[in-house]
């Protein structure tokens, strides 16, 4: 079990919304069907759903976990752990736009000088005021010597980009982006205004700073100071003003927003002296007022009960925020967000302007660490639904945990909780699911409407086809002897693993019919049994009688008798054979696996082999192979014969009879299926 | 003046009707304080399981813990099945966790006896929380007061359970959650206590009974 909260959660979910930034988000699955498995199974698969409409944008993930099959503290019924996240705002409505382009220029002179005074240079300012960005709150500001201004973090790109940009910096705030030299002469100033537009202004000028002709340019960024929540201008303005400039080279002026994907560029030929432009967000905005995550069912033989304590798997967050308070939740805000920002960034990527949650907040170095330890968790309802009910809900109040706020609803909100979806049947009926994630939202302006915005994805757990195995003694099988259930349709390779002495002798599927390939595939059209045989063999089992080494696997109390792998060649040259190991065979501990290589068995006269190199792969739960690297090997005469084993080369190792190798493998995997043992080697005696 | 003294005997009798009220409906509507006679605590049953390897996935232990008691005017069978041992469940937040069933069947035996009142009672550590199924609760003869579950940073999750109708024979059964949120290696315990409360004829007796639970962390 390891359960890695708060800081190292947010620095994975950093890491994954940065890379998916750089890569094409995978596509999430939205619906999940199933055979009802006849034992325990362990699915950790996720699958989701998001939409956007324009204004509001919801994203819902799905992560099934493990199945139970007759659980005794649940009358021995059969359930399956579900967590679900939902994740929703109202980015996508918010657009800052060049409302006056002739306002009254009225030019504010501030004094205090940034301390900026070199090429491609910058300072943090604190303007003693949080102001409300693109729905993100900021208390601080970057000012680059260049003419534009970011919020998150330090940027001194000296050539202009196009407005709207996803390239970084995002966000900007662009006043006059061109590359000045402030080095060659003029100032950076900054400092507070009261009188312009009769309002609070924090204001940053450039005054008299030359560009790359040395043409001095003179011009300043002033941002309100918003009077609470409580005004009706929650966004704050913005004006650039233009004292003296020339248009001599390509200038970038506008606003962006912190993604990149939305921004509002002003074309720098139409400025002028004397000029002053007004950047606001007309409506007043769309907040959220409301989330659900509804579970629904057809049938009367299942039930869905939330998973308590409340505290530990139910919570959420809204992200909107001037108070922070103990961060007690940070382990289900962290899982909404990762179960949902595939979803959300699926829709960034395939549909400009579906916003992503949170992306601003957990990228930014700021506001991550605001987020860390000020989240303010919803007001929840909570309802099962037993057998004769269809729905069970959890739903939160999205506000924001000042109450003296008045009509100040989150921009975002999450809500995740842990579900046991359970049945009361005996393995014989299908089971339909649909989980829809809901969000309620207003405009501030008119409160009299809410609007709705809902995705969903479903489940569907049914009868499959059934697969018995059984094994004679001396050998088994993988999967492991006993009954499975497949899809209707689908191929299942089953192989058979001989013990020492032993060897495999053949299949006989559904009773009647002789099969002696190894592995089988069966294709699962209809129920079958597979009945695999194994004898004792004259002292070589898979090796057909030829002593080889045989191999062990330790499962943390003793080792596991895998059989002998026949690497037998009498032209001497070396074979490869490959040894699926049952996951439950194999010991981890420390993130290590050990494993052993023994040559023959008691009895014989002589043996020898010659391993080149021997490796082992994990395998997924999508059946792909993830290398395992082999950290250590230990000859029992000959001591560490590591650099002989690693590489498929001329440098081999010699075992003898009875001499064994421990062999040492790193397995920095979770959750791993079974394992592929592989060994290149050659025993050329004939007995 | 005449007036004012009108008023304030008017007044006066008011408040002593006012008053009177609040007293009788106090008394009448406050639960009511029994005295026990006589309070037993049974020796408690123990249960020890280590921790599986994280390989493991999964164990089905099926563990029944069983409690049988016949005593004064009162026998019960109250039992702790500990059902599936789940390793790293990722929809609980990879935590692992335990299903544990609590069973109580308790039977008085003379004609004018009956069970007052069960609470099952359940003390942890605070490195594992515990939850209720509640849509496993299954009562006879009881009904619901109140339940409380146990996060992390609390140390006490309960049932409290009140007889109906002066019931004889009462059945409860809840199904709990139990979450380990530290690594294999760590230990961890947690008490689960029956407490019935029943009037022989005579008298309010109780028993308890204990369960102690130990997950014994696995060395690496």
């Amino acid at each position: 079990m390891n359960r890695k909260k708060t800081l190292v959660s947010f620095l994975t979910v950093t890491m994954l919304l940065c890379s998916a930034l750089v890569f094409p988000a995978r596509a999430t699955p939205n619906d999940w069907s199933k055979p009802r498995p006849l034992g325990y199974t362990l699915y950790d698969e996720t699958i989701g759903n998001g939409k956007t409409d324009g204004v509001a944008s919801i994203g819902m993930g799905v992560h099934i976990g493990q199945y139970s099959e007759n659980d005794p503290a649940y009358n021995y019924n059969d359930h399956l752990s579900l967590k679900v996240s939902a994740s929703a705002n109202t980015r996508a409505g918010i657009q800052y736009d060049v409302l006056e382009e002739d306002y009254n220029y009225d030019w504010c002179e501030v004094s205090e000088p940034t301390g900026i005074t070199g090429d491609n240079d910058g300072t943090w300012l604190y303007p003693e005021f949080t102001f409300l960005y693109y729905g993100i709150e900021y208390y601080r500001i970057w000012v680059c010597s260049n003419g534009f201004l970011t919020l998150n973090r330090t940027y001194t790109n000296a050539d202009p980009q196009s407005i709207p940009n996803t390239d970084e910096p995002n966000p900007v705030i662009a006043v006059f982006w061109r590359d000045l030299h402030p080095e060659q002469g003029g100032s950076i100033t900054y400092g507070r205004d009261i009188e312009f537009n009769n309002e609070e202004y924090f204001v940053v000028s450039w005054n008299n700073v030359p560009d790359d002709s040395g043409t001095p340019q003179t011009f300043q960024v002033l941002i309100q100071h918003r009077q609470g929540w409580g005004s009706s201008d929650y966004h704050n303005k913005i004006f650039f003003q233009y004292k003296n400039i020339t248009k001599s080279y390509p200038t970038t002026v506008g606003t962006e927003d912190q993604v990149g994907n939305k921004g509002t560029s002003y074309d720098y030929n139409n400025l002028h002296n004397q000029a002053c432009l007004k950047f606001d967000y007309l409506i007043l905005g769309y907040r959220l007022e409301r989330l659900w995550i509804k579970l629904t069912k057809s049938d009367s033989k299942a039930m869905i009960g939330f998973v308590t304590p409340t505290e530990e798997y139910i919570g959420g967050y809204n992200v909107l925020l001037e108070s922070p308070e103990n961060n007690k939740w940070a382990g289900v805000f962290t899982s909404a967000i990762e179960f949902t920002a595939d979803v959300l960034l699926t829709l960034f990527t395939e549909g400009a302007g579906a916003g992503i949650a949170f992306e601003g907040m957990i990228i930014g170095v700021d506001t991550a660490d605001a987020l860390s330890a000020g989240l303010s968790p919803p007001i929840f309802e909570v309802d099962d639904a037993p057998t004769y009910e269809d729905e069970a809900h959890v739903t939160a109040q999205c506000v924001v945990e000042n109450l003296s706020i008045i009509n100040c609803k989150p921009f975002d909100s999450t809500l995740a909780a842990t579900v046991e979806w359970s049945f009361t049947d005996a393995n014989i009926e299908d089971h339909d699911l649909t989980v829809t994630a809901e969000a309620w939202y207003k405009d501030l302006s008119n409160e009299d409407y809410i609007y709705e915005i809902s995705t969903s994805s479903t489940l569907n757990m049914y009868i499959g086809k059934t697969l018995s195995i059984s094994a004679s003694s001396g050998g088994t099988t993988n999967p492991a002897p006993g009954t499975h259930a497949y899809g209707d349709g689908e191929s299942v390779t089953v192989t058979a693993h001989a013990y020492a002495y032993h060897k495999f002798d053949g299949w006989i599927l559904d009773g009647n019919t002789i099969i002696y390939d190894n592995p089988i595939t069966v294709t699962m059209n209809s129920d079958h049994t597979l009945d695999a045989y194994f004898s004792v063999s004259g002292g070589g089992g898979g090796g057909g009688g030829e002593p080889c080494p045989t191999l062990f696997v330790w499962n943390g109390s003793a080792y596991v008798d895998y059989g002998v792998i026949d690497i037998h060649n009498p032209s001497g040259k070396d074979v490869v054979r490959e040894v699926p190991v049952q996951s439950g065979d194999v010991s981890i501990s420390n993130h290590k696996a050990k494993f052993r290589l023994r040559e023959g068995w008691e009895g014989l006269n002589f043996s020898e082999s010659i391993i080149d190199q021997v490796k082992l792969y994990a395998v997924g739960k999508n059946g792909n192979r993830y290398p395992c690297p082999l950290i250590k090997a230990t000859h029992s005469t000959l001591g560490n014969v590591l650099p002989q084993l690693l590489l498929s080369d001329d440098y081999r190792v010699q075992i003898l009879l009875l001499e064994t190798i421990n062999l040492e493998f790193a397995v920095p995997y979770k959750n791993v299926q079974g394992y592929t043992f592989t060994i290149e080697g050659c025993n050329k005696w004939k007995m | 003046m005449v007036k004012r003294l009108e008023w304030n005997r008017k007044t006066g009798s008011a408040f002593f009707v006012a008053a009177a009220l609040i007293i009788v409906l106090t008394v009448a509507l406050s639960p009511r304080e029994i005295t026990i006679a006589e309070n037993t605590t049974l020796d408690p049953v123990e249960w020890t399981f280590q921790r599986p390897n994280e390989s493991a996935q999964f164990v089905y232990i099926n563990d029944k813990l069983n409690a049988p008691y016949v005593g004064d005017g009162l026998s019960a069978n109250m039992y702790v099945t500990i059902g599936i041992y789940h390793e790293n469940d990722s929809a609980y937040d990879y935590n692992d966790h335990l299903s544990i069933l609590t069973v109580i069947n308790a039977t008085t035996s003379n004609l004018n006896s009956y069970v007052e009142s069960v609470y099952v009672v359940v003390q942890k550590d605070n490195e594992s929380a515990l939850g209720w199924v509640r849509l496993q609760l299954y009562l006879e003869n009881l009904s619901l007061v109140a339940s409380a579950d146990a996060a992390s940073w609390r140390t006490e999750a309960y049932i409290k359970l009140a007889g109906v109708n002066h019931a004889r024979s009462i059945y409860a059964k809840a199904t709990a959650e139990w979450s380990l949120l530290t690594p294999n290696t760590q230990s961890h315990q947690m008490e689960v206590a029956f407490e019935i409360t029943y009037y022989n004829g005579t008298a309010y007796n109780k028993i308890v009974q204990p369960f102690q639970l130990n997950i014994v962390g696995r060395e690496t």
